[in-house]
């Protein structure tokens, strides 16, 4: 049966509205703008993690990676989770090939010395949780950590929808490592983009020195990361090259992330 | 003649006199003032109305000016302009302290990274050159000479280091901008405060910077140089291992800072006192752990996010002068004809 021409207009509109005005709304709704409060993470408290509950339902809901950019925010770098949710996976399985190997009593309940730490990440869920965009964080050795120089025992992390912060201090080095997905400025073409990536070696890293340390900034799954570590001395030889600074790099795992909302 | 003959032309003479008075009444009576006499003007012939004779142009209204509190008038080098001036030499030669941020073919000198930041000092401040003024190791005199702490500014983005960044034309450049307070705390005595330049939370600090994360724009602020600790003892006293790694906090008590980490600030809130802090470091001549100080100063860094393809973000230390200078416009309340035409970042 042919349609009326007002019904063809009627669903016209209604198509439109599909189309333009749904995903928008769709996208304010499920991307909210969670503040959680920082949280002090002490690494005494990651002890009593069992490593064998570590989940990975915030990957489960994953799809393929959509790379449509008529609908996306410009504002927001494409991530591409199913990379991120794959590295979680090899991460997980790496850290448990590492407890099975371990024959002491205690070993299924504390982390290997220099291996990742998966248990702040457990620890920490109720802040990455809201955080749209793969959270990485370091494996961190059983050391003392401070909040700051001097500051109170455990690392913090600050979380926000699409961008996250941690750090601490640990035996005279400062350690920061964040993430955005956020995209302030735009260069203006592909072709312009050698200069905005000019010192950035093979490896994707950009290794700067500062002055009072160094920093890693790479892009990962999309989103921009950096790892900063400062020393309070100027002979420290941790700041001096770039041996410590690549051990925090290779030691970076996903620790959490979420995809909800997102094709 | 009769008597009544010389009475009657009297009385005639007198009534036409009279007659006289009233009927052609003098046009002026009043009497000429004392001095020369008047100098008679020639008649002229009626002319030609003329048009009103052309009005002297008005004096131009003065251009506007923005002073800030000590009655100083603003000004500033423009952006990418590094200081040519050699101090020992009294010479000025270009590329002195190495070549600015030029633009590219990816941002103007003059693109605004953070048009909505505020100014990062509770008073004014002079940024400059810290290297290549007086006080600096490029330089002659103390870091306290008077011209350190006068108008106009200028650009110390990219001056010569030997630290990688890529906004400059070498490859490698300073990474901020060097701020001096409102005056030379070293002779003047008194403190001068740092403030957040945003609303956001503090995500780290480290032993020589405080870092700010904005909640807005998810940019990253770096304050470097700021009084870190209430009171430290004497570095000599640590070896050379704990020099060179966690003594510091053996010698240091006490968060000399206005926050911690964790802690949300609103733009204006105070975030430290501007000091000479660089931390400590080995000093193999003198075979002892000494302080290293810098000038009074603070250095402050913007780190965004750009995207080099439109799709990926990635993270890099940006150019702040503009930004400051339209801060500073800001809180001089200057006259809109101040502000530079600059393109601004829209968040």
């Amino acid at each position: 049966m042919a349609m009326k021409p007002v019904y063809k207009i009627a669903l016209a509109f209604a198509s439109a509205w599909a189309v333009c005005a749904a995903p928008a709304a769709i996208a304010q709704q499920s991307i909210p703008q969670d503040d959680p409060q920082p949280a002090r993470i002490d690494p005494d408290q990651l002890q009593a993690v069992d490593p064998s509950r570590f989940q990975l339902e915030d990957f489960t809901r994953l799809r393929p990676v959509i790379q449509d950019t008529r609908e996306r925010d410009p504002r927001l770098a494409i991530i591409n989770w199913a990379e991120a949710a794959e590295d979680r996976r090899r991460d997980l399985a790496e850290y448990r090939e590492q407890l099975s190997t371990r024959d002491d009593a205690a070993g299924l309940s504390r982390a290997p010395a220099q291996g990742p730490l998966p248990q702040l990440a457990e620890r920490s869920r109720a802040n990455i949780r809201p955080v749209h965009m793969p959270v990485l964080l370091p494996g961190a050795g059983p050391q003392a950590l401070t909040t700051r120089p001097g500051g109170e025992p455990g690392l913090m992390l600050m979380t926000r929808a699409y961008f996250y912060d941690a750090s601490w201090h640990e035996d005279g080095v400062s350690v920061h490592v964040g993430g955005s997905r956020l995209i302030n400025h735009r260069g203006n073409d592909v072709a312009r983009a050698a200069g905005l990536n000019r010192g950035r070696g093979g490896d994707g890293y950009r290794i700067v020195t500062n002055e009072s340390g160094l920093t890693a900034d790479f892009s990962r799954y999309g989103a921009a990361y950096t790892v900063t570590v400062e020393c309070a001395s100027a002979s420290d030889p941790r700041c001096a090259d770039e041996a410590y600074l690549r051990a925090l790099l290779d030691r970076l795992i996903v620790a959490g992330g979420n995809p909800e909302g997102e094709g | 003649m009769s008597y009544a003959r010389d009475a009657v032309l009297a009385a005639i003479v007198a009534v036409a006199g009279g007659a006289a008075l009233i009927l052609y009444p003098a046009e002026d009576r009043a009497e000429d003032p004392p001095g020369p006499p008047r100098e008679e003007t020639p008649e002229t012939p009626a002319e030609e109305p003329e048009d009103p004779p052309a009005e002297e142009p008005e004096e131009p209204a003065p251009p506007p000016v923005a002073e800030d509190e000590a009655g100083a008038e603003f000004a500033y080098d423009p952006p990418g302009e590094l200081t040519e001036l050699d101090f020992r030499t009294g010479v000025e030669t270009p590329g002195f302290s190495g070549a600015g941020f030029d633009g590219s073919a990816n941002f103007d000198r003059t693109y605004v990274f953070a048009p909505d930041i505020v100014w990062p000092l509770a008073e004014r401040g002079f940024p400059n050159s810290q290297v290549y003024r007086p006080g600096g190791y490029q330089s002659a005199g103390g870091q306290c000479d008077v011209s350190n702490y006068a108008y106009p500014w200028q650009d110390n983005f990219c001056e010569t280091r030997g630290h990688s960044n890529a906004f400059c034309q070498s490859g490698t450049g300073h990474q901020g901008q060097d701020i001096r307070p409102a005056s030379c705390t070293p002779v003047t005595g008194g403190e001068h405060r740092a403030v957040a330049v945003a609303d956001g939370y503090i995500s780290n600090i480290g032993s020589i910077s405080v870092w700010l994360r904005d909640t807005q724009s998810g940019r990253t602020y770096w304050y470097m140089h700021l009084d870190h600790w209430e009171s430290c003892g004497d570095p000599a006293t640590l070896s050379q291992a704990q020099c060179n790694s966690g003594g510091l906090t053996s010698i240091c008590s006490g968060n000399g800072l206005d926050v911690e980490v964790g802690d949300e600030v609103s733009k204006g809130d105070p975030i430290g006192v501007v000091s000479d802090w660089f931390g400590i470091g080995w000093d193999a001549g003198a075979g002892r752990c000494a302080w290293r100080p810098t000038t009074d100063h603070l250095h402050f860094e913007i780190h965004d996010t750009v995207s080099p393809d439109g799709l990926t973000a990635a993270s890099m230390r940006v150019p702040p002068y503009t930004s400051l200078v339209t801060a500073y416009l800001d809180r001089l309340s200057a006259d809109p004809a101040l502000y530079p035409e600059w393109e601004e970042a829209d968040y």
